[in-house]
């Protein structure tokens, strides 16, 4: 056949393939927490703009719509928890090709993150190509909590591949969930040094108002941060369902996909360590910076 | 003879309500839908209510322009009118209205039950409503954005444009962004991973291959988009310095940042449109697409070009004459992709025995039409020409050519193509004819003097002109009036196709084997599952 026809519809080519139980055919996956989901994320964000502008009814919209969205996206989570745990065939297919398409489908959404990130990485090498100076003079920024929260980061992720090993290989969860919640705490201790480190500078006067290495230093390691709460939240979700017996060494996509997110968030740091940080320690040391960065500025300007 | 042929759903018991065996209200079943079909008749249902808002706006725009120093409406009003038509007629009208239609015709293309992520898909539709409510909530909170759908800085800053406005065009923006790229992904994985046995990449329709590229632009352009306005916004409110040069900024940046998502955009409101036309012009040529690995092919040259052009949009902000050029150059390639599917449209008619229906009425208005704005936006392409008509009437010539003519017209073909399949029933032919030919006519006579004034030095955007450019916006006023009038017709149409179109089998437009997708293989509308078994290729 021709690869230029779209379809051979000759009757007789349709065979029992895919044939499904008649009771699946009947069953819709129904939910109403798409809608509660959008409303009151739209309800939150309407409150958002109107506490800037100074206009009172701002705080009740933020705090209704935090309540809407918390809401349902805990129903949201108690769905698929639900679904999961029935683990059959749906219009959209098997349970295994479901899976093979959660996998697809969540590293899709980290490349929409990463080009999120992107635009901000941006902005920061546009920044210093346009300044006259970078660092402003005299400016430096403290590279210890930064080096400790890199090897913070690096081994919570490696705790959670040894928890995501136990998993696979099915062992006993005891041991599983002492790695998962070590994963997790080094998550949080890595959170507790950034605000530190945000304390510190703010209270010797360096704030986000500072001009571009104000914006890009709070910007970058605050998007980052939120990167992290969200990947901890992902975390705890996970270790839980772990205590609770839901993964199986074939079937634990949740936990595979909080994997790839934490990793995500982790080279996100190492990209943001080495611009933020180091570049500008080891810039004299590399001879071919200068050129480029010049090179840079004339391209941009 | 294709009841007979078909294969898929024919021996399915019929169910009245169609979608679920238990009983649940009508409303809270449609608030609760999962159904890709639904979903897709409520993002169309959306996207027609705010296309009606947003050509409301243009009645407004269009009264002010009458004379050359009307007192109607205030600059401001005007200003904010023109920036909400069109932040409402491309993120709440047009790619809803793709949407809507990939939604509808994707998964019967690909002969699955339902898209990859069913709940997320209800996500991304009512994040439209949720983002259109936000956005022209604005209205009654002292006033909408009055910075153009591009609210550049300075301009959109706090200093300059203070107050609720621009801060929920943004966060409306985010919604409507967060559905795009929802949207996408779900899209991608549906094809990469729910086709029927055998329907290989090579074998899928024209339809699907479309989908595949625009959701790829949108998964990739739309979070840049996230982070410029995400900028903007906390310039305006955390005293953060991304766009304000005095601090450290330049709003030079936020055009890279905008454009790197708004001109994919461009393409994102097309190629789907694109994939229409792929559709009916063979149905009713009663032929095989010509060229169709061609088309599938251009559809990625131009998803891949179009994430490269996004300063020809900048030829006019002094930025290094060699950096534009590049720009200049890929511009000006992109024209070859586009090229390649408008002669396979036309080979496709050749020699075909061509059916006057209103899709393909519809159809032959957009190869017309929307190559006008094609051979447009290459003059603009050109560095010294863009430079002369930058900021004039002739952009908002070339953008209504390639978004009205291109677009809108193409979205209609759809419409009528497969209005019988969603609805079981037949639309009116006549009326659907007479709303063609009037907005054929009158599309031309309102857009296509918007070239001469833009040539003659117009500037856009603002509420009073020079003198001598009257007459002409008063026949163009006039032309535009007729133009929204005659969309009407659409309402009037589809109160008659539910009232008292006639009943249609599977498929009413008697498709030649090779045109004829998945979809006219099974009842109109189809059954909620669509296929009781999966359709197999060989």
């Amino acid at each position: 056949m021709s690869a230029h026809s779209h379809h051979d519809t000759t009757p007789g080519s349709a065979v029992a393939a895919g044939a499904v139980d008649p009771h699946v055919l009947e069953h819709e996956i129904a939910s109403i927490f798409p809608l509660f989901t959008s409303f009151g994320t739209g309800l939150f964000l309407l409150g958002c703009a109107a506490n800037w502008n100074s206009i009172a009814w701002g705080k009740g919209a933020i705090v209704l719509g935090l309540v809407v969205m918390i809401a349902a996206m805990t129903g949201w989570w108690t769905e698929l928890v639900r679904d999961n745990k029935l683990d059959e065939t749906t219009l959209i297919g098997t349970p295994e090709a479901a899976r093979k398409g959660l996998h697809v489908g969540f590293g899709f959404f980290i490349g929409s993150e990463v080009m999120f990130f992107a635009a901000f990485f941006a902005y920061y090498f546009y920044a210093r190509a346009i300044a006259p100076t970078w660092p402003p003079e005299n400016f430096h920024l403290p590279w210890a909590p930064a080096l400790i929260n890199t090897a913070l980061l690096v081994t919570s992720g490696f705790f959670y591949m040894i928890g995501e090993h136990r998993v696979a290989n099915h062992q006993p969860k005891g041991i599983t969930l002492f790695w998962m919640s070590l994963a997790l705490v080094f998550g949080f201790v890595f959170l507790g040094i950034q605000v530190i480190e945000w304390a510190d500078l703010m209270h010797e006067g360096f704030t986000i108002t500072d001009g571009a290495i104000g914006t890009s230093f709070y910007l970058l390691t605050g998007f980052h941060g939120l990167h992290v709460i969200i990947g901890a939240i992902f975390i705890t979700v996970v270790t839980f369902r772990i205590a609770f017996n839901h993964f199986t060494p074939t079937k634990h996509f949740a936990m595979t996909a909080a994997g790839w997110y934490w990793h995500f968030v982790d080279v996100v740091w190492i990209g943001l360590v080495v611009v933020l940080y180091l570049y500008d320690y080891f810039r004299d040391m590399v001879g071919w910076s200068k050129p480029v960065a010049h090179a840079m500025s004339q391209f941009l300007v | 003879m294709q009841v007979e042929n078909t294969h898929a759903a024919t021996n399915v018991p019929h169910h009245h309500d169609g979608h679920h065996g238990h009983e649940r209200h009508w409303l809270l079943s449609w608030l609760m839908t999962t159904d890709h079909k639904r979903i897709g008749i409520m993002y169309l249902w959306t996207s027609f209510i705010f296309f009606l808002i947003g050509g409301a706006m243009t009645f407004v725009i269009r009264a002010q322009l009458m004379s050359h120093q009307n007192t109607l409406v205030s600059p401001d009003f005007y200003n904010q009118m023109m920036t909400m038509h069109a932040t409402v007629m491309i993120f709440l009208a047009i790619i809803p209205a793709i949407t809507g239609f990939g939604n509808l015709a994707l998964p019967l293309h690909l002969g699955a039950r339902d898209v990859a992520f069913p709940r997320l898909n209800a996500l991304g539709f009512w994040l439209v409503p949720a983002g259109g409510l936000v956005v022209c909530s604005s209205f009654f909170l002292g006033g909408a954005s009055e910075n153009g759908w591009t609210a550049y800085p300075p301009l959109a800053s706090n200093q300059y444009s203070p107050g609720l406005g621009v801060d929920l065009w943004i966060f409306g923006l985010h919604l409507l962004g967060t559905s795009s790229i929802t949207g996408g992904l779900n899209f991608i994985v549906t094809i990469f991973n729910m086709r029927a046995p055998g329907l290989t990449l090579h074998k899928m329709s024209l339809f699907s291959w479309s989908w595949l590229v625009t959701s790829w632009l949108q998964v990739i352009a739309t979070p840049v988009l996230a982070g410029a306005i995400t900028m903007l916004l906390f310039d305006r409110n955390l005293g953060t310095s991304f766009f304000r040069p005095e601090n450290g900024g330049d709003p030079i940046l936020f055009q890279h940042l905008f454009w790197f998502y708004s001109h994919p955009a461009v393409y994102i409101m097309i190629l789907p449109v694109f994939g229409i036309v792929s559709q009916v012009v063979p149905a009713f040529s009663k032929k095989r697409i010509f060229g169709y690995l061609p088309i599938a092919y251009s559809s990625v040259a131009i998803g891949f070009f179009g994430l490269l052009v996004w300063a020809h949009h900048m030829f006019a902000t002094g930025l290094s004459p060699w950096f534009l050029t590049i720009f200049m150059l890929i511009t000006m390639a992109i024209a070859v992709p586009t090229g390649i599917k408008i002669f396979s449209w036309i080979a496709t008619m050749w020699g075909g025995i061509v059916d006057f229906t209103t899709p393909m009425l519809f159809c032959i208005g957009f190869i017309a039409f929307f190559t006008i704005g094609g051979l447009s936006g290459i003059m603009q392409s050109a560095i010294p020409f863009d430079i002369q008509v930058s900021g004039t009437y002739f952009i908002v010539a070339h953008i209504h050519y390639v978004l009205f003519a291109g677009s809108v017209m193409g979205l209609y073909a759809g419409l009528y193509y497969w209005l019988p399949k969603m609805s079981g029933r037949m639309y009116s032919e006549r009326l659907g004819q007479a709303h063609f030919w009037l907005t054929t006519i009158f599309m031309n006579f309102a857009f296509f003097p918007m070239h001469y004034l833009g040539l003659q030095g117009m500037p856009r955007r603002v509420a009073y002109y020079a003198p001598q450019f009257e007459q002409v916006n008063y026949w163009i006023s006039i032309s535009v009036f007729i133009l929204g009038t005659a969309q009407l017709l659409v309402i009037a149409n589809l109160i008659y196709t539910l009232k008292w179109g006639k009943k249609v089998e599977n498929d009413p437009w008697n498709h030649h084997p090779d045109t004829r997708t998945f979809e006219w293989e099974i009842s109109s509308p189809p059954p909620h599952y669509n296929f009781e078994t999966l359709p197999v290729v060989r």
